[in-house]
């Protein structure tokens, strides 16, 4: 590809004013991306830190309580949240100053051109850690909201008679009987020929 | 003694800047024009970018940023010579031009 230079039309005063606003923007588009970024940076690790401690404080501490899988969802959920934070700071600190490297000196750019290019890669950086860190975000307050909401383990009793077992969820106890909830239906057991009782993982 | 500065062009300064000045690719569609400026004939590089970066806004898709065939850039002197009468913050000795730019073979 080859690339011809020809002369244009005589430019007017506007065209000058148009030139010379691009110009001062290419010159300062550095400086402006770097100051931008470290105060995306400074602001959103505010919002990761405001989160991370509300989710400290008020958090479930004991996930050994949750129904399965749930324990595994917050898991999973804290896992995502995780790597998109360790993205999304990377990003922003790429961004904010640039990626340390030890450039040939026959391959650099020249100046004019090394600050815009780095800008440009800048700013992609920038957008990817702004996006990415409002995910880690998003996944950070799911995960403390299921370990809020989530299902509490049912506690499981199997009782032992003399006439076989029943396991299951007991949901009520009176007039000398327990109601137990079992995998085949609701079960009405007589107390009087419960032998042994205990409380169970599984059934 | 440097020509005083002055916001001038003339029909000729972009007929010797297209016959003098060289141009380079660089990446993310950057051009980087070079040669003597037609007035003080100082030498400058300009660098000729398709997108920027701002605040705010929606964000050009890369296509839209690609270089066209065939367009035309207002060049301003930006050399760091000293030109009497120069207001604050500006570069150069004044002297602008329109170029015009066409790519073969895309």
């Amino acid at each position: 590809m080859t690339i011809r230079l020809g002369p244009g039309p005589v430019p007017s005063r506007t065209d000058l004013l148009r030139a010379q606003q691009r110009d001062s923007l290419v010159l300062s588009e550095l400086t402006r991306v770097r100051a931008a970024a470290a105060s995306w940076r400074t602001g959103l690790a505010g919002l990761l830190a405001s989160i991370t401690g509300f989710g400290l404080i008020r958090g479930r501490a004991d996930f050994t309580t949750m129904a399965k899988p749930w324990p595994a969802v917050v898991g999973v959920l804290l896992a995502l949240s995780i790597t998109f934070g360790g993205i999304g700071a990377f990003s922003l600190m790429r961004a904010a100053g640039g990626r340390p490297s030890v450039a040939n000196i026959r391959d650099l750019e020249p100046a004019p051109v090394m600050g815009h290019v780095e800008a440009l890669f800048s700013a992609k950086a920038l957008r990817r850690g702004i996006w990415t860190t409002l995910v880690c975000a998003l996944f950070l307050i799911t995960s403390v909201a299921v370990s809020w909401y989530g299902p509490a383990k049912v506690t499981l009793f199997e009782v032992r008679l003399d006439s076989g077992r029943a396991c299951g969820t007991p949901l009520f106890l009176g007039n000398g009987a327990l109601l137990v909830r079992t995998s085949t239906g609701d079960r009405f057991v007589n107390l009087m020929e419960v032998r042994a009782m205990q409380v169970v993982g599984s059934c | 003694m440097p020509d005083p500065y002055a916001e001038v062009t003339e029909e000729k300064y972009a007929t010797v800047a297209a016959a003098l000045f060289s141009v380079t690719r660089h990446p993310l569609g950057t051009l980087l024009l070079s040669g003597p400026c037609p007035r003080c004939s100082v030498t400058i590089a300009v660098p000729v970018v398709t997108s920027i970066f701002k605040s705010g806004g929606t964000n050009v898709s890369e296509d839209e940023s690609s270089l066209t065939t065939k367009r035309y850039e207002t060049i301003v002197c930006n050399c760091e010579e000293v030109h009497p009468g120069r207001p604050e913050g500006l570069s150069g000795c004044g002297a602008y031009w329109q170029l015009e730019i066409v790519e073969d073979g895309q």
